[in-house]
């Protein structure tokens, strides 16, 4: 399986519709592949908040007016933060069937106001235990963060480090909501407290964006990407429930398959996109993974080897944080990344020598998983 | 409040009525409810940002875990430091509204119900009273949807393990539950004595969004309960946050975990509550 091509929209408020951000990235990734809109067997579209945020369902059935053909076959994935990931690996596994298909990612998030956001993301959460006990997102990640950082003696520091290193990156990506903005360690750190311990900068922001993804079975050009491995499962929708209230085996869980269907292990991967809704959770995910030991990674912001010219890069093109976070498409953003950093075609955020590559996107609390390793077509 | 199987030990939030996979196994109906009454306090957030559904900022959520070692969430706007105990109290005082909010399994919801004044049925020579007029619904399909036969028959069954009389209450929907529900007929007998209870049932999974909108809703989900509060002691069961609030404005409701002993903190906790 390969990517063939792909497109991105600049993350952050836009003045453009959903629709209007949709075609941009379907002409986008079409020309990126060279291919006509024709030659497009399938599409998925991922989408979480239409319903809310535009009044509109069954949002799929747009991508036909958009291309100006009778029909197409469409199909929907919606897995709160973590559709755009699940809906590439559907995709993957509808190959045999449909080659090539084109995956959408789109969310318009910028015409409304924090408090129903939170309301319309929060729907992604168990509606009698968690909705309509207060528990927003910002607090689930709060209340993780709260235990985490006092089992494994993590600092407030250590999570500004890894905002500050995701908007280092994010300064220099074209296409990030926070681009060419100077985000400081002080801004970070009086930067206001959302859900304790949580600040203002620990969490990722709502934002307008679409990425298009184009894959295929048949290898076509020097430029396209190998999908050398990619997988997805859910886990039960409660954040908390079972005894261990910071127990993320689910991670590890899609970690080992992932890593067995590629036959590779973590150290054999060169850079890597970790869904960082929040701070803490690039922190977590990096070490259930297996990148670093359980409660260890702390070091490793510390030391600077997760920034982009350090051992291990880790988000870097921005991160869900400075990239801006349009739900639906975050998850294609980050294959997308990957691919661009693969082919060495990363601007100034490029890292040298990348041959494989990690992506991992997540619905809710680490409930639709999805992890997908690329790899340099040799 | 959940159901654990006790053959796999999986935990289910939800209503399941049986374990599916340990029932493909032959294992037949392996579920047993949990009620806990006691909470661990393992960490807590305090919520700045306000959003639809919780415009009162701050306001604190509390991880809790219980003596069968399950994790939950609590919403409060009291103070609760890691490590501390907190208990589920039955009702002490004389006027009161014991309130449980239903979590999916409204069952669960009435036992603990029953538990939060089952100390003032034992002191007191009591009359149970059902009243279902309270959720008039239009037809028998509704009828089931917000009073379901299993939770009538979790009420009388607990309400007779207490040893205590109970009854429907006269209502239109008498010859209803009759022809639906014969045993329940021969369950139930009137005898007025005592104090008086009366148990509502709003027990649906509703949205706010009806409230404004569907006159429906409006009428048999809001403002005819409020005509009863103040004439008893009740048993009020919902999972409705809109009418939950509603009472809470008025003093009148307890959600009996977190609260204290005195009536004026109570209450002064209550109005705060959103």
């Amino acid at each position: 399986m390969y990517i063939i091509g792909s497109s991105q929209t600049k993350f952050g408020n836009s003045e453009a519709g959903f629709d209007e951000i949709m075609y941009e990235v379907i002409e986008g990734s079409l020309s990126d592949a060279h291919i006509e809109p024709h030659d497009i067997e399938a599409f998925i579209l991922s989408n979480n908040l239409n319903y809310y945020t535009e009044n509109q369902s069954h949002s799929s059935a747009i991508i036909p007016s958009l291309l100006g053909i009778n029909n197409a076959t469409v199909f929907s994935s919606e897995a709160a933060c973590g559709a755009a990931g699940v809906a590439f690996t559907k995709a993957c596994n509808l190959l045999s069937s449909y080659d090539p298909i084109m995956i959408v990612g789109v969310e318009k998030m910028s015409n409304h106001s924090t408090s129903d956001m939170l309301y319309f993301v929060g729907t992604d959460s168990d509606r009698e235990l968690e909705q309509r006990e207060g528990l927003i997102f910002p607090a689930a990640g709060a209340l993780i963060a709260d235990l985490y950082m006092k089992k494994y003696k993590i600092t407030l520091k250590d999570l500004a480090l890894i905002s500050l290193k995701n908007h280092d990156n994010g300064k220099l990506n074209p296409y990030a909501q926070f681009y060419g903005k100077e985000v400081t360690l002080q801004m970070i750190e009086e930067s206001p407290v959302i859900c304790s311990p949580l600040r203002l900068f620990d969490c990722s922001a709502n934002s307008d964006g679409a990425v298009a993804v184009i894959i295929s079975n048949k290898y076509r050009r020097k430029s396209d990407i190998k999908i050398k491995a990619t997988y997805a499962t859910s886990f039960d929708l409660a954040t908390f429930g079972k005894e261990n209230p910071i127990d993320f085996s689910s991670i590890t869980y899609v970690a080992k398959q992932l890593f067995k269907k590629a036959g590779l292990k973590p150290k054999d991967i060169d850079i890597a996109e970790i869904h960082d809704g929040f701070s803490i959770m690039e922190m977590i995910i990096s070490e259930y993974i297996g990148f670093f030991e359980i409660g260890k990674s702390k070091y490793s912001v510390r030391n600077g080897e997760t920034t982009r010219k350090g051992k291990f890069p880790i988000n870097t093109t921005g991160g869900l944080k400075a990239c801006g976070h349009p739900l639906g498409a975050s998850g294609l953003r980050q294959i997308h990344d990957l691919k661009r950093q693969i082919q060495g075609k990363a601007g100034a955020n490029q890292v040298e020598n990348v041959n494989k590559a990690f992506a991992f996107n997540f619905g809710s609390i680490f409930k639709s998983i999805s992890a997908t390793i690329l790899e340099k077509n040799v | 409040m959940y159901k654990i199987c006790k053959k796999c030990k999986n935990l289910f939030w939800r209503n399941v009525k049986n374990c599916l996979k340990c029932k493909k196994q032959g294992f037949g109906n392996t579920l047993e409810l949990f009620i806990p009454k006691k909470f661990k306090v393992l960490g807590s957030t305090t919520v700045y940002i306000p959003s639809k559904e919780h415009k009162k900022v701050p306001y604190n959520i509390v991880l809790l875990k219980d003596e069968y070692k399950h994790t939950q969430i609590k919403k409060t706007f009291q103070n609760h430091r890691t490590g501390s105990i907190i208990h589920d109290r039955q009702v002490k005082l004389n006027n009161f509204i014991a309130c449980s909010k239903v979590k999916y399994i409204a069952q669960a919801s009435i036992i603990r119900l029953i538990w939060l004044i089952s100390g003032k049925i034992k002191s007191k020579n009591v009359n149970i009273e059902i009243d279902l007029t309270n959720c008039k619904p239009k037809n028998s399909y509704e009828f089931e949807y917000m009073m379901p036969f299993e939770n009538i028959n979790t009420i009388t069954t607990a309400l007779k393990d207490l040893k205590c009389e109970t009854a429907f209450a006269e209502n239109e929907f008498k010859d209803m539950i009759n022809i639906k529900y014969p045993k329940i007929k021969n369950l139930l007998k009137v005898e007025n004595k005592g104090l008086t209870f009366k148990i509502f049932s709003i027990n649906n999974i509703s949205t706010q969004k009806q409230k404004k909108n569907t006159a429906y809703f409006i009428d048999y989900r809001f403002y005819k309960v409020k005509n009863h509060i103040y004439k008893s002691n009740l048993l009020f069961i919902t999972s409705n946050l809109d009418l939950f609030r509603k009472f809470i404005k008025t003093g009148k409701v307890n959600e009996n975990l977190f609260y204290g002993e005195e009536p004026q903190i109570i209450f002064e906790e209550l109005k705060n509550y959103e």
